[in-house]
């Protein structure tokens, strides 16, 4: 809790000049954003193509095939899309957040930011929680789509339903808000993510061992509060009828 | 609080430790302008936990460190990072950020704390890696480097801001005898030059000797200070028969 009272204390060196160091953030925005696409494309796709797989094998008994569209759509949107891409950005970013902010403890290098009068939370922390707040919306409007497109290649190969018809439902059910409200998602679990990761690392013990179990910390951590607040947004948007 | 001019730092009944374990208490000393000042005491006794409590990363449980007549102790975060900006620190592994190369090192501060040009920045950070005899490593990464050069560059980035104040943390530490020996050629040249005031954590005896002016010898058993006077004084007429032995390394060097 008061690691998240520093980070927020932090936030108004945001809007101060040299506030977010740029070279940092883009660094960042590189190993968050643009190097974990492929994986986050290609793990989506699969996850729609499983979800295909098991609503065919129960709408098939119903003679209802054509619903895999609004199954496979409605779960990725609202659920496997922001929830894998974040399962993704826990094993690639937080982990490393905590790897790197604990190598970085055990080498004095925080403790040289401090005495050189520098907040080390705003320094450290602000770059990542940037970018990842840019990447994960992002990431998450990809994978959205390589689901999608999972679902209907089990729809169109296992199914047999026509490429153009399934397509057709897909866009017929599925709409905007829904998305956005599953981006929003995203939102927060980027911010679990970096919080957790970068907890950890500055609690890191000063010694090799002990960034190895602060990164284990971070993502046990991180996947534990992103799947509990991932339970507490879909109540709470069920709540306005969605 | 008046102003003392000749005590760049006071100590006041300080007491240090974590939590409840006291590792030291009782400390009161002072360093004067301009003298290169010895922590020195057996292994485990304590020495960086009092350095780390004079610079302010650690809080002190008891007692008072005053720093140019301010109190490092009573000052809000505020303060205290304006504090910590007016001295330097040299860490044991140089504590370089592995991201940026020996020369964005240097820059850092100046980038962070002054509205300088970026001219003016290199300019600075030349003179500053020409002084510890790195002028030439500007571009490496901070892994390119031996230790010896890593601690050098090390005080280049902490000697950018033009501190009245260094702190140097077991300077020796990892070096051969000739690179710890320039380094100690180099930390009496900045007092010499520069008249800056230098705390020391060593037990590097040649050190001692050679560079320091006086020491605080910290007592592991009484958790106190066992003495304070010129490493000479101390190893000829000390009270305490472990501080002769210390300063002797047991009698085997010659008295």
């Amino acid at each position: 809790m008061e690691f998240i009272g520093a980070v927020a204390a932090a936030l108004p060196l945001l809007f101060r000049r040299k506030g977010l160091r740029k070279r940092e953030f883009y660094y960042y925005l590189d190993l968050c954003g643009v190097q974990s696409l492929p994986i986050t494309l290609l793990i989506s796709f699969l996850m729609g193509c499983v979800l295909g797989i098991q609503s065919a094998l129960q709408l098939t008994k119903f003679g209802a095939e054509i619903f895999t569209a609004d199954l496979v759509g409605f779960a990725v949107l609202k659920e496997f899309g922001p929830l894998m891409v974040a399962i993704i950005l826990t094993g690639r970013a937080g982990s490393a957040f905590a790897a790197e902010l604990g190598t970085m403890k055990v080498n004095e290098e925080i403790s040289a930011l401090e005495t050189m009068g520098i907040r080390p939370v705003g320094y450290l922390v602000l770059p990542k929680l940037v970018a990842m707040l840019i990447a994960m919306p992002l990431l998450t409007v990809f994978g959205d789509i390589a689901g999608i497109f999972g679902g209907m290649a089990i729809g169109v190969t296992v199914m047999k339903l026509p490429v153009a018809a399934y397509w057709a439902r897909t866009i017929s059910v599925l709409d905007s808000t829904t998305m956005l409200l599953g981006v929003l998602k995203g939102v927060f679990f980027a911010i679990l993510i970096t919080v957790a990761g970068c907890y950890y690392g500055f609690r890191s013990t000063s010694d090799a061992q002990g960034v190895g179990r602060s990164a284990t910390q971070a993502v046990v951590t991180s996947i534990f509060y992103v799947i509990v607040a991932d339970a507490l947004l879909t109540v709470l948007y069920s709540f306005i009828g969605y | 609080m008046e102003k003392n001019t000749d005590n760049m730092i006071e100590v006041r009944d300080l007491t240090i430790g974590y939590g409840e374990r006291i590792i030291m208490q009782h400390l009161n000393f002072e360093v004067k302008r301009g003298e290169i000042f010895g922590l020195l005491g057996g292994s485990g006794c304590g020495k960086s936990t009092l350095m780390k409590n004079l610079i302010g990363l650690y809080t002190p449980l008891a007692g008072d460190v005053i720093l140019n007549g301010e109190s490092l102790t009573a000052a809000d975060p505020e303060e205290k990072r304006r504090l910590m900006r007016t001295f330097g620190v040299t860490y044991q592994g140089g504590a370089l950020f592995g991201s940026m190369t020996v020369a964005e090192n240097v820059a850092l501060p100046l980038q962070e704390f002054t509205d300088y040009s970026k001219k003016k920045i290199a300019e600075i950070v030349r003179e500053k890696l020409k002084l510890v005899d790195l002028a030439d490593f500007g571009n490496f990464m901070p892994a390119e480097l031996s230790g010896g050069m890593k601690k050098r560059a090390g005080l280049a980035r902490a000697l950018a801001l033009e501190p009245e104040l260094l702190f140097f943390d077991e300077p020796s530490a990892g070096l051969d005898p000739l690179a710890s020996a320039s380094l100690d050629r180099l930390i009496k040249s900045l007092r010499d030059q520069f008249h800056s005031t230098i705390v020391i954590v060593t037990h590097e005896l040649d050190s001692i000797f050679s560079i320091v002016d006086r020491v605080i010898m910290l007592d592991k058993q009484t958790k106190t200070t066992a003495e304070i006077g010129t490493p000479l004084q101390l190893r000829d007429h000390a009270e305490t028969p472990w501080v002769r032995q210390f300063l002797n390394r047991d009698g085997l060097k010659g008295a």
